[in-house]
């Protein structure tokens, strides 16, 4: 069988970073398994500008971002081999591989990091009822075509969903001479960036509606018509408040799951919330040398917090291959009021510091976040603004982290006191007092 | 007044701003003030775009070792810098009677002035 040192899954941003800083510690032997015909992944149809504002200082559009790491990878021996798909992963990290110029192979790798990515969610995924016309794109599969291929998929659009995949295709759509009559969301709120709100929505007077969805499609071969209502607060169409748009086309913008496919048949522990699998602080997920990073662990909303975490997981892949593996007993993060996941979802007790990432549920104003052992506040992290659609962090320096005496500490948002139903009851809130969720602004598990 | 949000970053600052003095109000850091003054005197943007690759039939695409896909029909491009906002159609007219041929590498200058503005149209990858 044929051995690698590090096998990367996926060459997009997240597969690009982790190669490079195992490279940088010192491994010599990397191979990116790549199943399209470029690495750069997402990026390379992400040819919009808004990246690496973290990472580089500048404002770089997609190609540009991957680019760069492309470059920095032609200066080292990694290897990436493009137009390879991985069948099968099994939990000794042997990997089968078919590529249209190497045929089927078997490889051993001594680690293996899953930088498989996410993809879209599509109309069977939310049910949509209606007719079965053709026009019916997620907006993913609509950029590529459109920045890819260089085909144009439709005149008159509507989008169902406010992600900004939906939003960065309504502008793009207008300005290759479409007409957007509508960006439709069921939620009360965005869910994307609102800068992207503004300069892709407002700038070209597409009406957005919240609290709306789509309940009906139309049309013989192609689409002709959607209906859209106004939902209430348990997101049920309202009667008598329906809309209806002539349209050839519908873009569906409603949400990304991590790929995690391989991830299962390796037998990796997945974690609900997150649809990807549960990791340490190192990002090394349940099977010993097996690292996850960028968007098959988490759906992130910045590509330079995906370079970074992949960094993580790259550098600590080079350390389990010079035999080096963290200690200290186990603390598992809990989730506690409005706070719908966290990554890592374990930490060693007796590292250096660690960086949480999560989302909240909902939409909130001057709040906190709090870092809760038992009934001892570990930490509090004011915020004037948080929403689902953002990501958060925290960073616990190893003088808080020390502080921590219980094994199952709760990362909670500071809930507003008064006027409240109790939240769901989640294991973590035992002995504590009830807290409380916001009727109208809560969001369950999506 | 008018409303406006802020965009200069995520946190999305609702901003009011006088008409006439264009003083700002509801931004929280000074980067807001700016943009809330300049969203009104002269608002702009970065236009980002593809443009038609002229491509020889038998030439494969990437770094596939296969050798398979396609030559790439599209190359990336925006403008170097934040153009007018009513220029941005303008623009667009611009790229599409574009046609490039490769080699081209990122930062190349493809219209030098596009449709009048100060801003460049670039390259955003490169093709070998």
């Amino acid at each position: 069988m044929i051995c690698h040192e590090l096998v990367i899954i996926g060459g997009g941003p997240a597969g690009l970073a982790a190669a490079l800083a195992a490279w940088n510690q010192g491994v010599r032997d990397i191979l990116i398994l790549e199943r399209d015909t470029q690495a750069g992944g997402i990026l390379n149809q992400c040819i919009h500008n808004g990246f690496g504002l973290h990472r580089f200082q500048e404002e770089l559009t997609g190609p540009e971002y991957a680019g760069r790491f492309l470059d920095m990878v032609k200066d080292t021996d990694i290897q990436i081999r493009t137009d390879t798909m991985v069948l099968d992963l099994d939990g000794s990290r042997v990997l089968h591989t078919v590529s249209p110029s190497r045929g089927y192979e078997a490889i051993q790798a001594g680690a293996v990091v899953l930088a498989m990515g996410c993809r879209e969610r599509t109309r069977g995924a939310i049910s949509i009822p209606g007719a079965r016309c053709s026009g019916i794109f997620t907006a993913g599969a609509a950029q590529r075509f459109l920045n890819i291929e260089g085909y144009m998929v439709g005149k008159r659009v509507v989008i169902l969903g406010s992600g900004d995949i939906g939003l960065i295709m309504a502008r793009r759509m207008t300005l290759e001479g479409a007409k957007v009559l509508a960006c439709v969301e069921l939620m009360p709120y965005s869910g994307g960036l609102t800068r992207n709100i503004v300069q892709c929505l407002q700038d070209f007077d597409i009406p957005l509606y919240l609290s709306h969805t789509v309940i009906d499609i139309r049309g013989r071969d192609r689409l002709e018509q959607v209906v859209v209502s106004k939902v209430d607060e348990k997101r049920n169409p309202i009667p008598g408040t329906e809309m209806v748009f002539d349209c050839d086309t519908l873009l569906l913008s409603v949400g990304l799951l991590p790929e995690n496919e391989l991830s299962r048949q390796a037998g990796v522990e997945i974690d609900p919330r997150t649809n990807g699998p549960l990791v340490w602080e190192n990002r090394e997920c349940s099977i010993p040398g097996v690292f996850a990073c960028g968007n098959v662990l988490h759906v992130h909303d910045l590509v330079d917090y995906v370079s970074a975490e992949s960094e993580q997981a790259g550098r600590a892949a080079a350390a389990y291959l010079r035999g080096i593996h963290p200690e200290g007993s186990e603390i598992r993060l809990v989730n506690g009021f409005d706070v719908g996941y966290t990554v890592p979802q374990r930490i060693h007790r007796g590292v250096d510091s660690v960086e949480i990432f999560f989302r909240v549920r909902s939409v909130r104003r001057d709040t906190a976040i709090r870092v809760m052992d038992g009934q001892t506040q570990i930490a509090r992290f004011r915020r004037e603004h948080m929403a689902p659609g953002e990501m958060e962090n925290i960073k616990l320096p190893r003088v808080l982290l020390d502080r921590i005496q219980g094994d199952t500490p709760t990362v909670e948002i500071e809930a507003p006191a008064v006027g409240r139903v109790p939240d769901a009851p989640q294991p973590s809130t035992k002995g504590k007092p009830v807290v409380a969720a916001d009727p109208s602004g809560h969001t369950p598990n999506a | 007044m008018k409303e406006i949000i802020c965009i200069t970053c995520p946190k999305g600052c609702h901003l009011k701003v006088d008409e006439e003095t264009f003083a700002v109000t509801g931004n929280s850091c000074p980067r807001g003030a700016v943009y809330g003054a300049n969203e009104l005197r002269n608002p702009v943007r970065v236009v980002t775009s593809t443009v038609v690759v002229k491509t020889s039939p038998d030439k494969g695409r990437g770094t596939g070792e296969a050798g398979g896909g396609v030559a790439p029909r599209r190359l990336p491009v925006k403008t170097d810098r934040p153009i007018p906002k009513g220029k941005m159609f303008e623009v667009m007219d611009e790229i599409a009677r574009l046609r490039v041929q490769p080699p081209v590498k990122v930062g190349d200058i493809l219209i030098p002035n596009v449709a009048g503005t100060d801003g460049n149209l670039v390259a955003t990858k490169s093709l070998p």
